[in-house]
């Protein structure tokens, strides 16, 4: 019992021990020197370090946004907001050169039908790319603290035409100052150096065009611009780049019935210490509000990667070309992907009209996931105890087998 | 099934103590003179025949097949939550907790059921008309759970358990006592153990038939629709059993006119006011018998998913590991109750098929080893256990207070499946698989810890439980429980 104890504290203390360092994060800060803003192009939160600053960036204009970016100058950042409005490049600048950017950014959500119910998209025939930039956000922020910070994005509008109440796209952003797990499944893990994302598609179902209003079974899906600054670390195989990594995990407890883990990472995080950033997330999109693993489906990534070699006019306007400008075209910075939600016999989006997708983005390498103090706790008085009677039996059997033996000996040797 | 599979344990383990001629109940099949010791039915027509004639002796063999199908259709149905699981959370929309009270509400009736179920067979119905009403009332229970699917109301699904679960264990009561009636003195192990194999073969077949016979039914229909059809078609095997029940009261009542017998009785004599003489090594045994169980069945009933999702099974080879524990336990249980016969020392084999077990959770916990594996060895644990658990009752129990011994046990047991089944719901709706492990590894823990208990209590007495067979033979020629038995009387007189 106390070699029981005695494992547990010494877990916690190299958990401590190992942890990042936290930060104290600033307010976030909603188009910070614009007046006349009034959709969300950019939001800001910064994280002093005792080495570095790391600044949270995220839009919903245009494209979705969500940057994350590391340097050692001060915790300003300047805007240049008519470039920012005319998607020239570098119109976001920073004390000092950063030294690690990356991010990921969402241009265009994909409504495609899946007569065969294959679930992903695959690049049916039928489907319509919805870019972003139709849909009119707002932002909230929500009350916070040093080390937790959030946001809410939520559409107003489509194709300047409100939107009915229960009809939205609703995204959380938070940042952290601390190592934790969030309060919401799929209780992901977050560090100092990350943030969060959980995106909502609830109800979304859009007047489009004549032909994608006639389709019966559709799904959604998002483009997906995924970048680095790292792109020239390699990895212990030769690689560079960003590469998707899909991970086992013995334990589902905070995450009930999901046993993977997904990563997207540049090949300096995954060789743990080399720079870089991740996405990660767990392959679970709940269908409902209440997030019971008996309502979900899975969110698919086309994990082919392809390198981006175009800049559409919504990438030019996102923060990703605002902070890296043309350096996103250059080899093994940006690739480009298809997150699609949806598998076979989930009914279609239609069946719930609600998605989630909860994903992690971060700096350095991405957390791992360990048994809870709980699982250590139980597994020790679980060996242990049962242990310890196991021995204690054991001699006291012995015992009163040498003493059964000794009484008979004595028995036998007595005179008559 | 538990009590059903159980009591098969239970009585085929007694049967097969040495000079122990003991069973959960006495079965009186004495022959019922009525002035001619010597005087037979004549028997005209087709009952002459020799396959009709209860003179000729392959007869009983005849009425066998009868007797062994006649709880397949329940072992068969039983199961039908755990091989659909994932279906009926779906169509049903229920969370796992709801689904679990698919097991639970089995379980709830026989908490009673298990103390009256052998009085109902001797005081009220008879054995005849008593297994034709409890066969009956589980096809009725089975029907009603499909209807509730067809109609989409699973408030009806979980009456149709509920009433199936009243029918299930008494129906088992009057198996059992339709077997010993007939084969006592002759080939009554042999004839247990292939009625518990029987049972075991049922609950293969639910786990390997049902979904391909669900995704049949999907051709034609769909939702909860196909659901409650393919509910309905596995009761077709309840109506089989009920058809097996039928007729072997006819051949039992051609037995009994021709043979001058009178009708089997369980023999089972409950009187609760013993439970204050049973030692603690019964009570012991009573919490094994709980500890234990609730890390099997609750846990087959739940593994399906638990497999999709953990090893990625598609769900007929999720099913097929889930039957993997039944079909060996099918192969295992004779061999290894044989063993424990020849060899003794109960204890020691309940130590080891508990420590297995407790193996076997931990590598479906800890690794990614295929579940055939671990499967694969949990059935041979749960057949030793079976094997060494429950004669260990009737080797400490007095035979006049077995019947209520193991009436105890079955009603705790149920009461402990009852209760765990939902909280095992809870746990992987709030906490998942690896905490519903971690939650079934500690019962074995408890488990093990009351058998360690039991050698220490059985060591300070004359240790008969830890004995070996032949020193058993040896120092002990009449069991100490009769020795308590005669102490009894001494005591009265």
């Amino acid at each position: 019992m106390r070699g029981g104890v005695v494992v547990v504290i010494l877990a916690a203390m190299v958990v401590v021990a190992f942890g990042l360092p936290p930060r104290n994060l600033t307010d976030p800060e909603v188009n910070p020197g614009c007046e006349e803003c009034e959709e969300p192009w950019l939001i800001v939160t910064t994280g002093e370090g005792t080495n570095d600053t790391l600044h949270h960036l995220w839009g919903a204009k245009e494209a979705l946004s969500f940057l994350v970016v590391t340097g050692t100058g001060g915790p300003n950042i300047s805007v240049d907001w008519d470039a920012l409005h005319n998607g020239t490049n570098r119109s976001i600048t920073f004390q000092s050169q950063p030294s690690s950017v990356f991010g990921f950014v969402i241009p265009s959500l994909i409504l495609y039908n899946d007569p065969k119910d294959d679930g992903a998209f695959k690049g049916q025939n039928e489907s319509l790319r919805v870019p972003v930039s139709d849909f009119t956000w707002s932002a909230e922020v929500l009350p916070n603290s040093s080390h937790h910070v959030a946001v809410k994005l939520q559409t107003t509008h489509f194709q300047d035409t409100p939107l009915p109440n229960e009809t939205r796209i609703l995204m959380q952003v938070s940042a952290y100052g601390e190592d934790g797990r969030s309060s919401v499944l799929p209780h992901l893990l977050y560090t100092p150096n990350s943030a969060q994302l959980d995106l909502v598609l609830d109800h979304l179902m859009l007047n489009l065009t004549e032909e994608a209003n006639s389709w019966k079974k559709t799904r959604w899906g998002m483009d997906v611009v995924v970048f680095s600054s790292e792109n020239k670390v390699e990895g212990e195989d030769g690689d560079q780049g960003l590469k998707f990594h899909t991970q086992k995990s013995l334990d589902d407890e905070h995450t009930p019935g999901v046993f993977n883990l997904d990563q997207l990472t540049n090949a300096g995080a995954w060789a743990e210490g080399e720079g870089g950033g991740y996405l990660q997330w767990r392959p679970v999109s709940y269908l409902s509000s209440d997030r019971d693993i008996a309502k979900a489906t899975v969110p698919n990534l086309n994990t082919s990667l392809p390198a981006l070699v175009n800049l559409t006019e919504p990438l030019r306007k996102s923060l990703a070309y605002a902070v890296m400008g043309d350096n996103l075209t250059l080899s093994g910075v940006a690739v480009t992907s298809v997150i699609s939600f949806g598998q076979y016999k989930d009914g279609f989006y239609a069946a719930e009209k609600y998605t989630t997708w909860t994903v992690a983005i971060g700096e350095g390498v991405p957390p791992k996931e360990t048994f809870s103090t709980l699982v250590v706790v139980v597994i020790s008085l679980g060996v242990v105890l049962p242990a310890a009677m196991f021995l204690v039996g054991c001699v006291v059997l012995a015992v009163r087998r040498w003493r059964h033996h000794g009484s008979s000996a004595s028995i036998l040797i007595t005179p008559e | 099934m538990v009590e059903s599979s159980v009591q098969s344990d239970a009585d085929d383990n007694n049967q097969q103590v040495p000079s122990v001629d003991i069973i959960s109940g006495t079965v009186e099949a004495e022959p019922h003179t009525n002035g001619s010791e010597d005087h037979e039915e004549e028997i005209s027509g087709c009952g002459a025949q020799y396959c009709c004639n209860p003179n000729w002796g392959p007869f009983r063999f005849i009425a066998l097949f009868f007797m062994c199908f006649l709880g397949f259709g329940s072992y068969f149905c039983f199961d039908t939550p755990g091989s659909l699981q994932d279906y009926i959370k779906d169509e049903m929309k229920v969370d796992t907790v709801a689904f679990a009270s698919l097991y639970s509400l089995y379980s709830w009736p026989n908490v009673v059921l298990c103390f009256i179920g052998g009085f109902l067979i001797d005081r009220v119905f008879g054995i005849r008309w008593g297994t034709i009403i409890f066969s009956s009332i589980v096809t009725g229970g089975q029907f009603v759970y499909a209807l509730g699917a067809l109609v989409n109301q699973f408030w009806l699904m979980q009456v149709g358990r509920f009433i199936f679960g009243i029918g299930g264990e008494s129906l088992a009561v009057a198996q059992n006592t339709y077997t010993v009636s007939w084969f006592k003195g002759k080939e009554l192990n042999t004839v247990f153990g292939l009625q518990l194999s029987m049972a075991r073969v049922g609950s293969t077949v639910n786990f390997l038939s049902m979904v391909p016979l669900y995704e049949w039914v999907q051709t034609f229909s769909e939702g909860y629709q196909a659901l409650g059809y393919s509910l309905l078609f596995a009761g077709i095997t309840c109506v089989f059993s009920l058809g097996c029940a039928l007729i072997l009261g006819v051949l039992d009542n051609k037995r009994s006119k021709v043979l001058h017998l009178d009708a089997a009785q369980s023999g089972e004599k409950i009187k609760l006011s013993d439970i204050l003489t049973f030692p603690a090594s019964f009570w012991l045994i009573s919490i094994i018998c709980v500890a234990y169980y609730v890390a099997i069945f609750p846990f087959i009933g739940l593994a399906k998913v638990f497999f999709m999702r953990k090893y990625d099974l598609d769900a007929t080879t999720a099913n097929s590991v889930s039957s993997v524990v039944y079909l060996i336990s099918a192969i295992a249980s004779p061999i290894l109750g044989n063993l424990v016969d020849r060899t003794g020392r109960n204890v020691t084999w309940v130590f080891m098929a508990v420590l297995i077990t407790l193996g076997c959770h931990a590598m479906l916990t800890f690794t990614f080893w295929s579940p055939f594996i671990s499967m694969s060895i949990l059935g041979l644990a749960y057949s030793l256990l079976a094997s060494a658990l429950w004669p260990m009752v009737a080797l400490i129990i007095p035979e006049h207070q077995l019947g209520t011994a193991y009436g105890i046990m079955q009603s705790v047991q149920n009461l402990g499946l009852a209760v765990i089944s939902i909280v095992a719901g809870l746990i992987v709706d709030t906490s998942g698989y690896m905490m519903l492990e971690m939650f079934y590894m500690i019962w074995l823990c408890i488990a093990l810890v009351a058998t360690i208990a039991i050698a220490l209590v059985d060591s300070g007495g004359d240790g008969y439980l830890l004995m070996s067979a032949a020193t058993r033979k040896r120092d002990f020629p009449h069991p100490p429980a009769d020795a308590k038995l005669n102490e009894a009387f001494d005591d009265k007189l």
